[in-house]
């Protein structure tokens, strides 16, 4: 279910007229586990959201036949909300909903008809990450916890594409390891795409490749030094 | 014509399509914002983040409504008591001077020092063909802080709508309580002559007054009034008492007028309502009388008292404005503080218009729960207020809510909601990486 | 100017609201007790006198008071009633009201029954009442005047109430209309005065 990517002369200018980040051309298959990762400041996050159409940029980012720079703000927007899931180091949930109100986000803005199927895919995504979907406000969980929340979120919608921004890096190692056991499992089991940003070692190694992103150059030749 | 159409409507009608009119673009923002979305659950959240600075939102809206809903009310309050009291005073016949001074005098017993019609004047008016009740009233003695009235046995019943339970008095010295005086069936009191501070207690030592009649409560300064007869107060004060010796102890009309001591004012009553405006031009006489209706003084007391009051609400409503803009500058400093959230929303596929609704719902949802916070406001301060004044007047003073405030509210909250869109189009405008990252 | 005796929050503001108010008044005397029969206070015992015996010697002098004939514009004069300063206010509503003072200069009573009004659908004879607070003015089906008398059609008072109105009027306009007496029918001008005027811009003048 998962999208292919295909990257051309991707550049991104910050507001100086700097370049962020460039890609000449980069290539991943349908259901690819993929590592981001390089010094800070680097410009990893700048990939990430450009992948996700959240920055203005030039070139070509193809998910599957779709071209998300050629797209107009709005529908970028609403790509995302059909294919993209994404996870934030800081989990960003509304800390006075429950992890069940968290989960099924998208469905307060989904068409009525997927509304239920999302709440659903919520509620069967938090039982399998092992949390009780539930209405005690998710302030009271534990990263972990809440991590899993956001994951569950991103998955909520069934979104072919994952997209990950350091998922593991607010997390004691413990709650770490069990959400990158999580992570790839439900990625993998359902054939998504997944692009994460990281730093953590044991999230990188179970990637099935690993990109460097270095002064705003991404090198691809560097996939697999670790 | 549309016009024709429009006055063609009853006023129920025409005020609730105000209403409506006024309510529409609240309704059409809000349809075209929230249609196919649910945002509830986090308008809800929203709301109890800021719980406390949306409290104080709501209550400064609250207060600024309520003043000018209460304002209205008050006024409207005000206006109906006042006219209630004047109900039984159609047509007031007195010699010239200040329809305003005698009005107060007669219908709200505020009485002063003003000249007296004699007894030819009354016997003109007494015996107009027209004319059904025209009641002599004499002032100026009281008793515990209650006004003791001479006037006429056909007034009294008058003024109870002839609901006077006891009887009527029968000699001159017995006397008729209203609903609030400080006197019941059975109890004796002596006058003190005077009112007040001012009222000499011994004056009348030797007279003593015997209540035999109460009259139900009329909600006007009368309630605290004692009403005995016209002849015992001028005998009283040492003066003929209106009937020639030979009557012996007569009372009430037909007067004599060579034995006509004065009376401030006669209140007349006639039982048509034309025949009003016939006494009235009948009985305006240069330098002689004057006949006023006490409801034309009134209205155009409430005309001055209109002005007032649109004064007044010009301020309340640059109140209003002043909440108003400082609660959407609290908005707008408020949605700063969730753009992460808003950040992250447009990055899980939220629309634009999501992000406006849940906005503009917050926003709207505090400005609804003020407004209708301050139509209670409102109508709680007039009660209040009305009630201090029932108690110290004796008008009796209604709060109620009136379509005038109603559509106060409504514009306020029309208005403000349109507003709102402002601070939810802003947190919009932020780029969603910078909130991502903030 | 009010007594002292209980005086309240809401009798202080009438008065205050009161003096605001061009009243015609007499003076006010500051003292709390009543008018009624002081001996040691007869100020106005002048006011007794009137009443002696003097039937109606006084009406010749109105007659002498109004001699302006020559302003025809503003009195009208037919059978032995006379109209004075007939005036609406500027509109562009649907219902106006019209005002004037009609004089009884005849030796009969006259009845002042209504008005044709060609610029209304309906014209009729209406008095002000008090309903609830609000003014509301209903209607009236003639008001008699005996002679020597003056009959005052005013603001919050009696007027001629002209319904559907097929017209606006604006300021300084004049319109004409037919009262009906029961003396006849007497053709008026009518001035337009402004929206808020309370009174005729002539009156007060002597006519």
């Amino acid at each position: 279910m998962g999208l292919t990517l295909a990257i051309r002369d991707l550049r991104v200018t910050g507001p100086t007229g700097r370049v962020l980040l460039s890609v000449d051309a980069l290539d991943l298959p349908e259901g690819s586990l993929v590592g981001v990762r390089g010094p800070s400041g680097a410009g990893k996050s700048t990939l990430l959201y450009a992948l996700g159409g959240l920055l203005p940029a030039t070139g070509a980012v193809r998910w599957g036949d779709t071209d998300i720079l050629a797209l107009g703000e709005e529908a970028r927007t609403a790509f995302r909300a059909a294919n993209v899931g994404m996870i934030f180091q800081d989990f960003l949930l509304f800390e006075e909903l429950g992890s069940a109100d968290n989960a099924a986000l998208a469905a307060m803005f989904a068409p009525r008809d997927r509304r239920s199927a999302t709440r659903d895919a919520a509620v069967a995504n938090l039982r399998h990450l092992g949390l009780e979907p539930g209405k005690r406000p998710v302030a009271s969980f534990s990263g972990g916890e809440r991590q899993r929340v956001g994951v569950a979120r991103a998955l909520a919608a069934n979104a072919p594409v994952m997209l990950a921004d350091e998922p593991t890096a607010s997390l004691h190692r413990e709650a770490a390891d069990a959400l990158i056991n999580d992570l790839v499992a439900l990625t993998r089991d359902q054939g998504r795409t997944l692009i994460a940003v990281s730093h953590d070692l044991h999230l990188l190694e179970r990637m099935d490749r690993v990109l460097w992103v270095e002064d705003g150059v991404l090198r691809t030749e560097a996939a697999d030094a670790a | 014509m549309l016009r024709d159409l429009w006055d063609g409507l009853p006023v129920l009608a025409q005020d609730v399509a105000i209403l409506l009119a006024l309510l529409a673009p609240l309704l059409l923002i809000g349809g075209f914002l929230l249609r196919g979305f649910a945002p509830w659950p986090l308008v809800r959240a929203v709301l109890w983040r800021f719980r406390w600075a949306n409290g104080m939102f709501v209550a400064l809206i609250a207060i600024s409504v309520g003043m000018g809903i209460g304002l209205i009310a008050q006024e409207r309050g005000l206006r109906q008591g006042t006219a209630a009291a004047a109900d039984k005073f159609d047509l007031v016949v007195s010699a010239p001077g200040s329809e305003m001074t005698m009005m107060l005098a007669t219908v709200f017993l505020q009485p002063s020092d003003v000249p007296l019609l004699g007894g030819q004047a009354y016997n003109t008016v007494a015996n107009h063909p027209n004319v059904d009740v025209a009641a002599p009233l004499a002032f100026g003695d009281s008793y515990d802080g209650a006004p003791v009235i001479g006037t006429t046995a056909d007034f009294a019943r008058h003024l109870s709508d002839d609901r006077i339970e006891g009887r009527m008095w029968q000699s001159a010295f017995e006397a008729i309580a209203g609903a609030a005086a400080p006197v019941g069936i059975g109890q004796t009191f002596t006058p003190a002559h005077g009112m007040g501070d001012e009222a000499e207690e011994n004056a009348h030592e030797l007279v003593e007054f015997t209540v035999v009649a109460t009259m139900p409560r009329t909600g006007t300064p009368w309630d605290r009034a004692i009403l005995v007869p016209v002849e015992a107060v001028w005998e009283v004060h040492g003066l003929a008492n209106g009937h020639a010796p030979e009557a012996g102890d007569q009372l009430g009309p037909p007067f004599d007028a060579a034995y006509f001591p004065g009376t401030p004012s006669i209140i007349v009553r006639a039982e048509a309502l034309w025949a009003n405006y016939a006494l009235r031009s009948e009985f305006t006489r240069q330098n002689e009388m004057m006949a006023f209706f006490p409801g034309t003084v009134l209205a155009n007391l409430y005309r001055v008292m209109g002005d007032v009051r649109q004064v007044m609400s010009i301020m309340s409503v640059v109140t209003q404005v002043l909440v108003a803009a400082s609660v959407l500058l609290g908005l707008f400093i408020l949605t700063r503080l969730f753009r992460r959230q808003v950040a992250m929303l447009r990055a899980l596929g939220a629309p634009r218009r999501f992000v406006l609704s849940v906005v503009w719902s917050y926003a709207a949802s505090l400005l609804l729960a003020g407004t209708l916070a301050g139509i209670a406001v409102g109508v709680g301060a007039t009660a209040a207020i009305s009630t201090v004044v029932t108690q110290r007047t004796d008008i009796l003073v209604n709060a109620s809510l009136g379509w005038g405030e109603i559509h106060l509210a409504a514009a306020f909250l029309a208005a403000t909601s349109l507003l709102s869109v402002l601070p939810a189009l802003a947190t919009l405008r932020q780029p969603v990486v910078e909130g991502l990252r903030a | 100017m009010i007594g002292k005796a209980q005086t309240s929050s809401l009798l202080a503001l009438i008065a205050v609201l009161a003096l605001t108010m061009p009243t015609a008044a007499a003076e006010d005397h500051g003292h709390a007790h009543g008018a009624a029969a002081h001996d040691e206070d007869h100020a106005h015992d002048d006011d007794h006198a009137h009443d002696e015996d003097h039937a109606h010697d006084d009406d010749h002098a109105h007659e002498e008071d109004h001699g302006h004939e020559e302003d025809a514009a503003h009195a009208f004069e037919t059978a032995g009633v006379k109209i004075v300063h007939p005036w609406m206010n500027a509109t562009s509503g649907r219902e106006a009201l019209i005002f004037l003072e009609l004089e009884n200069i005849g030796n009969g009573s006259v009845s002042l029954e209504g008005a044709e009004v060609p610029f209304a659908e309906t014209a009729t004879l209406v008095g002000f009442a008090l309903e609830n607070g609000e003014g509301r003015y209903r209607d009236l089906p003639f008001v008699p005047v005996s002679p020597g008398r003056t009959l005052d059609l005013a603001p919050e008072g009696l007027a001629i109430l002209a319904s559907g109105l097929t017209r606006d009027f604006t300021e300084g306009q004049t319109v004409e209309i037919t009262l009906q007496t029961s003396a006849g029918k007497i053709p008026l001008i009518v001035a337009v005065e402004s929206e808020t005027a309370r009174q005729h811009s002539h009156a007060g003048h002597n006519h």
